[in-house]
Formats: C-alpha cells, structure tokens, sequence
C-alpha cells in the first residue's frame, strides 16, 4: 500500500545548500489517506480544519521546493476549504428527515471507494511479483517492439533511393555479368516481400534488395517495394538520419493476400 | 504415455502462450473434450509427483507450461536482457479500477483516482493489458477500457473473477498502517522547509465537526 509513497523527491538547492526528501503522492486522495493515517484520524469523522491545513501545508512544501503542484491538487484544496465553510455553519436538527447528510460524507465515499482500489493495486502488484518468477517459453516481446518503433522516423523516398543506388554499386562491382532471362516480375517480387514480412514483421532494407543481388533482381525488388509503400501496404524507417533502413509491414497488410489481381 | 497425452503435452511444450482445451481440441480432431481434460490434468500430476522442474498452469482460460518459481533466479539471468520493468504504482491503480469496474470510462477512473491519467491509460494500451470495449451511450460517446487476456497471463489469473472480490478487499484495508519511514521523511521535511510556521499549523488543529454524527 505504501510502495508508491515511498518514491521520494531529492531537490537540490545550490543557494542554500540544504537537501530536502519529500514524499510524493500520487495524487489529492493519496495524500489526504496519507494523512489520515499518519494522525490516526477515524476515516468516517475527519476533522476537515485540521486536515485541509495539513493539506495546504504540504501543497506548500511541493511550492517552495518548485515542483509542479498539478491541478488535480488544488481542486481538492478548494473542496476541502468549502467543506471547511459548511462545517462551521449552525446544523440544523438532526431529528428533522429533510437534514441534509454531513457534507463530509461525499469526500469519505471517495476516500473509502479510492483505498478500496488501493488496496486492489496492492494485491495486483503482489501478483505480478509472483507471477515474474514463472517463466513460459517466450513469444515475440511485441509490445517492446512497438515502443521501440515510435521512435523510428520515416526515410524519404529520395534517401531510399540514394541508398538503393549504393546497394547496387556496391553489388554490381562484384558480380560477373551474366546474360539472364527476365525471370522476374514485379508481382512475383510484391508478394514475396509481403510473404518475407507476413513472418517477420521487419526486414532491414539492404537484406531486401541483396536477397537476389542480380541487377535486374534488385531493379525489380526495388519496384516492387515502391508499389508496397505506394499501396501503404508497408513503411520504411530507421532510427535515426543515415542509420540501417527498416522496412515494416502495416498492420492493414496482415490481412492481404491478391495483390495484382488484374495488372502486373 | 498414451497418443493424446503425448500431443496435448508437445503442444503446451512447443506453444509461446496459454492453450485453452477448445484450441487443442480444434488440432487434435479425433478427441473430445474430456479426453484432452484428463490428458492434461494427467500431466499435471506426472510433473508434480516426478518433481520436475516445469508445471501446466492454469493463465488466461488455457494452460501454460511454465518453470516452477524456485528456479525463478536462474531463469532470469538467461532472459536477462529481455527482462521488462514492473509496472509503477499509478499504472497497477489504474489496472485496479478498470478490472473491478469495466468496462469504464475514462472520466470514471480520472473520478476515482482523482487524478488525470492520460499517459497511464496509454501506456496500458500499448502493454495490451487493457482494450478499447465498446463506446459508452452518453454525451461524446466515450470510449469504454476493460482488462485482456494479456492482462490475465500477466498476472498469472485464469479468468478475471480469481481476483479477491470487492468485499474480501475491504477487510484488507481494515488496518491501514502508513510506513514509518514516509511519516518521518514526511515531518522532516516540514520541520525543515516550514520550520516556526509550524506551530501555528498545529494550534489550528482542532478537530471542528458537529457533535457525533457519524455518517458511514
């Protein structure tokens, strides 16, 4: 239950030269319970003077040590200051069916309702601890791939050109030339690329085009990649200027099997 | 080791998530359901009593073989570096609410925990814990979040209601105890920022309420 309290703040001030730790919160509710329970104050009758100048206290501190107060804080300091207003005015008789219920009553369904869910994160996370001791045979880490990919950016078609251009000076360099028959279509090259990526997901740019390092191969991979990107069927990026050039297959294209029903 | 039991066992070996009796039963054609329940649970009882180092558990409505937690410390210097942080405390209350209340609102949770929680729910989303349900019938159409499989597998839950229920929560909390450390970490650091203005904090501090109503 206090796992989250435990984090604390270290603010470093150079002028004064003193440290203060101050516990953060994870939000007005989490300090309010935190301060009921620090007093040992009865949750059902919260003396609301005494606790909104503990809560404004605090709300103080987190100023002088310049961390952001969120908005979230200050509504609940505003509740509780009208709270604190009702409480001084004369009550009614109790006796009387038409008396309205304590105006504390509102904020202590929350406070109940919100340590109810506290203690239900508490248990979550001690199922969690459990649970990382069992290990299963692992499957593809696929939600750490699609953090990883947000930070990817998109290559412009000029640089892949560019980079195309050196792949194949590169290759042609080396190769023999050999008179071929025009195996290949750019249909043929479409498919077998969405088939590549259908198991992969990703494929590096230069493993692509060097698949077959033919000239015309690599032309007409090249042009069957262009039609992929043009159909938005994949998207080519890489993490950062001039890094390794990824091609990714879009999720819509999961589900595409005819490409070229009717053209070449 | 009998056909069924030998290929119910190969598939829970080979497979990287749970496999409910329904898939096994759709790979194995010639089998019933029972057939596949006994082979199972004859497994479960060959690894127990053979003490080995793997067990079938039950996880999201189907069932995983996974190590025992005993060999926990081994296994994760193998996984090492694919090992992923555990979720933070805003996330784990977050999850708390949407699994006791779903399917739920954004404004709801926001309600409950009474903060803003843009970047929580994102990142929940992208964890696949939770799932966009459906749209809630009001003003604006909001969108309704409920818990996953996923989120079943990564809890080590068969199905959502082996969570404590509501009920059994509220004896939990029957004895709420702030840590120690925090109270003094916390008074410290009033005792040094605020320091004399202290004092006319605490003489403020009687207790104002009308005479022993005790609403609850």
């Amino acid at each position: 239950m206090t796992q989250g309290r435990t984090m604390t703040v270290e603010k470093r001030r150079t002028v004064t030269g003193y440290q203060v730790k101050l516990p953060l919160f994870e939000g007005p509710l989490d300090l309010l319970l935190f301060l009921i329970h620090k007093d040992q104050i009865d949750i059902y009758d919260i003396p609301i003077a005494r606790i909104t100048a503990e809560y404004l206290e605090y709300l103080k501190l987190m100023r002088l040590l310049q961390l952001d107060v969120a908005a979230d804080f200050l509504v609940m300091a505003a509740t509780l200051m009208s709270l604190k207003s009702r409480m001084l005015l004369p009550q009614p008789d109790k006796t009387d069916d038409s008396f309205p219920e304590d105006p504390r009553q509102e904020l202590v369904n929350r406070l109940l309702e919100y340590r109810l869910f506290k203690t239900a994160a508490q248990t979550l996370g001690e199922k969690e601890q459990q649970s990382t001791l069992l290990y299963a045979r692992p499957g593809e880490p696929e939600w750490a791939e699609q953090e990883a990919e947000q930070d990817l950016i998109d290559v412009s078609l000029f640089e892949l050109i560019d980079a195309f251009k050196n792949i194949v000076e590169k290759e042609s360099l080396a190769e023999s030339h050999q008179v071929e028959l025009d195996e290949y279509t750019v249909k043929e090259r479409f498919d077998h690329i969405l088939t590549i990526l259908h198991s992969r997901k990703k494929v590096p740019f230069i493993d692509l085009i060097r698949s077959d390092s033919r000239n015309t191969a690599m032309v007409v991979t090249f042009l069957a990649l262009l039609e992929l990107m043009r159909a938005q069927l994949v998207s080519v990026k890489q993490q950062r200027a001039f890094g390794q050039i990824w091609i990714y297959i879009k999720s819509v294209a999961r589900d595409y099997h005819h490409p070229f029903q009717n053209s070449s | 080791m009998n056909q069924t039991k030998g290929i119910v066992e190969s598939l829970l070996f080979a497979s990287d998530r749970p496999l409910s009796v329904g898939i096994l039963q759709t790979i194995i054609k010639e089998t019933d359901v029972r057939q596949i329940q006994e082979a199972i649970e004859s497994l479960k009882k060959q690894y127990d009593q053979s003490g080995r180092s793997f067990q079938i558990l039950e996880l999201a409505g189907g069932y995983q073989i996974c190590t025992r937690p005993q060999y926990a410390p081994w296994v994760r210097e193998l996984f090492r570096c694919r090992s992923h942080s555990r979720l933070s405390q805003p996330a784990l209350e977050t999850l708390a609410i949407i699994a006791y209340e779903q399917p739920i609102v954004r404004a709801e949770i926001e309600c409950l925990r009474g903060v803003c929680i843009d970047g929580v729910l994102n990142t929940l989303l992208e964890k696949k814990l939770i799932t966009v349900k459906g749209r809630k019938i009001s003003v604006g159409r909001p969108l309704l979040y409920g818990t996953t499989d996923e989120f079943l597998r990564y809890f080590g839950l068969n199905k959502i209601t082996d969570l404590p229920a509501k009920g059994e929560l509220s004896s939990l909390t029957e004895s709420p105890k702030a840590a120690e450390g925090v109270v003094t970490e916390y008074e410290g650091a009033v005792e040094q920022i605020l320091g004399p203005a202290r004092g006319n904090i605490q003489t403020s501090g009687g207790s104002i309420h009308p005479g022993g109503s005790s609403p609850g």
